[in-house]
């Protein structure tokens, strides 16, 4: 039988010998995973541990824990410590480029506002929608048995991205350099800038160039938007990380 | 002619399946992450990311009163309907289909209204059968109103 395996905002530092769940996890474990008495059910906390439990209780409003033990092979985190900085697309479209990010081990992604989103949130709104877009990237965590949360940042504009970011990569498909020829600095940890369904503005562009941005191309090809994370994010961990065998990747 | 209607069948459990006119089924989705609700119904499962609008997903089968122990995996499809009462307050809102809804046409002699069966729900408007197949026509009225009011703060 498959383990249900969710991600509990807890900080949990010895377990404790039984654990009480309320509100709307313990509504997910009954309703949607409907979790019988006996059942293991694994999760990870904020601090990227990976718990076994087994369920003791399934209350109405309440699901009760035992036999909790810290996981002994802990999940461990990508080798490559990768943040996107994606013009925001549309809805389906954006949702699409988180869960894949989780899924390949992206670290942080930090929606942005560019001069040619297509995307217009209110900005009483980006609060809302900048926890849907946490709550996706929870799922992916989950479903890809990653104990790390991708963080997901607040709706920022690019320009503002921009100031604190130093060493940046911007894609774009008439830049020079290719990824096999990135940039040592960049092997390890990479800040890569996606733009949104019209691509980056001129203006943009000269700002990446005033920052001494590096511009990579991944091929010959224009991608749509949510096609680049998971691409960009493979195309990584090909050369510089999870894809290559341990002990290349620790040099 | 005038007597037909496209008919969509949900299935919501083994042996029992929801009718609708397709007109109300705005799209049958695969399953996708439900989001956690804060709310204490069985039958309200959470709420799903749909052409960016966060709807809320139901199990008509559990609101009324079966005891299915199937967890709900990637097994499972999503009907999104469109609501046709309170459209303003709860556009529309998606219901579990174990397995695939099936498109039907249906004429006034094809389908029997079973009267004499007791209907042990609110949310069951009526229930018929179509060529042998038995179905639960939804009371949508009681359902969005229900609904709107567990799923949406009081203004």
């Amino acid at each position: 039988m498959r383990i249900s395996r969710i991600y509990l905002p807890l900080q949990l530092g010895q377990p404790d010998e039984t654990l009480v769940i309320d509100g709307s996890k313990a509504h997910y474990l009954r309703n949607v995973l409907r979790v019988k008495p006996q059942q293991p059910l694994n999760f990870f906390t904020p601090e990227g541990i990976e718990y076994e439990a087994k369920i003791s209780a399934v209350e109405k409003r309440q699901i009760t824990l035992f036999e909790i033990k810290a996981s002994s092979q802990q999940p461990r985190p990508a080798s490559i410590d990768t943040t996107l900085i994606q013009g925001i697309s549309s809805s389906d479209r954006m949702d699409y480029t988180i869960q894949k990010a989780a899924e390949l081990g992206c670290k942080k992604i930090m929606p942005v506002l560019t001069d040619f989103c297509s995307q217009k949130i209110p900005a009483h709104k980006f609060d809302k929608k900048h926890a849907h877009w946490q709550a996706v990237a929870l799922s992916g965590c989950e479903q890809s048995g990653r104990a790390d949360l991708l963080e997901v940042s607040p709706i920022m504009p690019i320009k503002e991205v921009i100031e604190t970011v130093v060493d940046g990569i911007y894609l774009e498909p008439g830049a020079q350099t290719f990824l096999q020829n990135l940039p040592a600095q960049f092997h390890r940890q990479q800040h890569i800038y996606i733009g949104p369904e019209g691509g980056f503005s001129p203006t943009e562009l000269e700002l990446f160039e005033a920052k001494k941005y590096t511009g990579v191309q991944i091929g010959q090809r224009v991608l749509r938007t949510e096609t680049v994370a998971p691409v960009i994010l493979s195309a990584l961990h090909t050369l510089y990380g999870d894809f290559m065998p341990p002990a290349e990747s620790k040099q | 002619m005038s007597n037909e209607i496209r008919a969509v069948l949900i299935p919501i459990e083994e042996d029992r399946k929801l009718l609708l006119p397709n007109a109300m089924v705005a799209e049958v989705l695969g399953m996708r992450s439900i989001n956690s609700l804060d709310q204490d119904e069985d039958w309200i499962l959470g709420t799903v990311s749909w052409r960016g609008w966060d709807i809320p997903l139901i199990d008509f089968a559990v609101l009324t009163g079966s005891n299915t122990e199937q967890n709900v995996d990637s097994s499972f499809n999503l009907a999104v309907l469109k609501s046709i009462n309170h459209a303003e307050n709860m556009p529309y809102f998606a219901v579990l289909s174990r397995g695939i809804p099936k498109l039907q046409l249906i004429s006034r002699g094809d389908m029997q209204l079973h009267e004499e069966k007791s209907i042990n729900h609110n949310a069951i408007a009526s229930l018929v059968s179509i060529q042998d197949e038995m179905a639960d026509i939804p009371n949508m009225n009681y359902l969005e109103s229900n609904l709107i009011a567990l799923t949406q703060p009081a203004a």
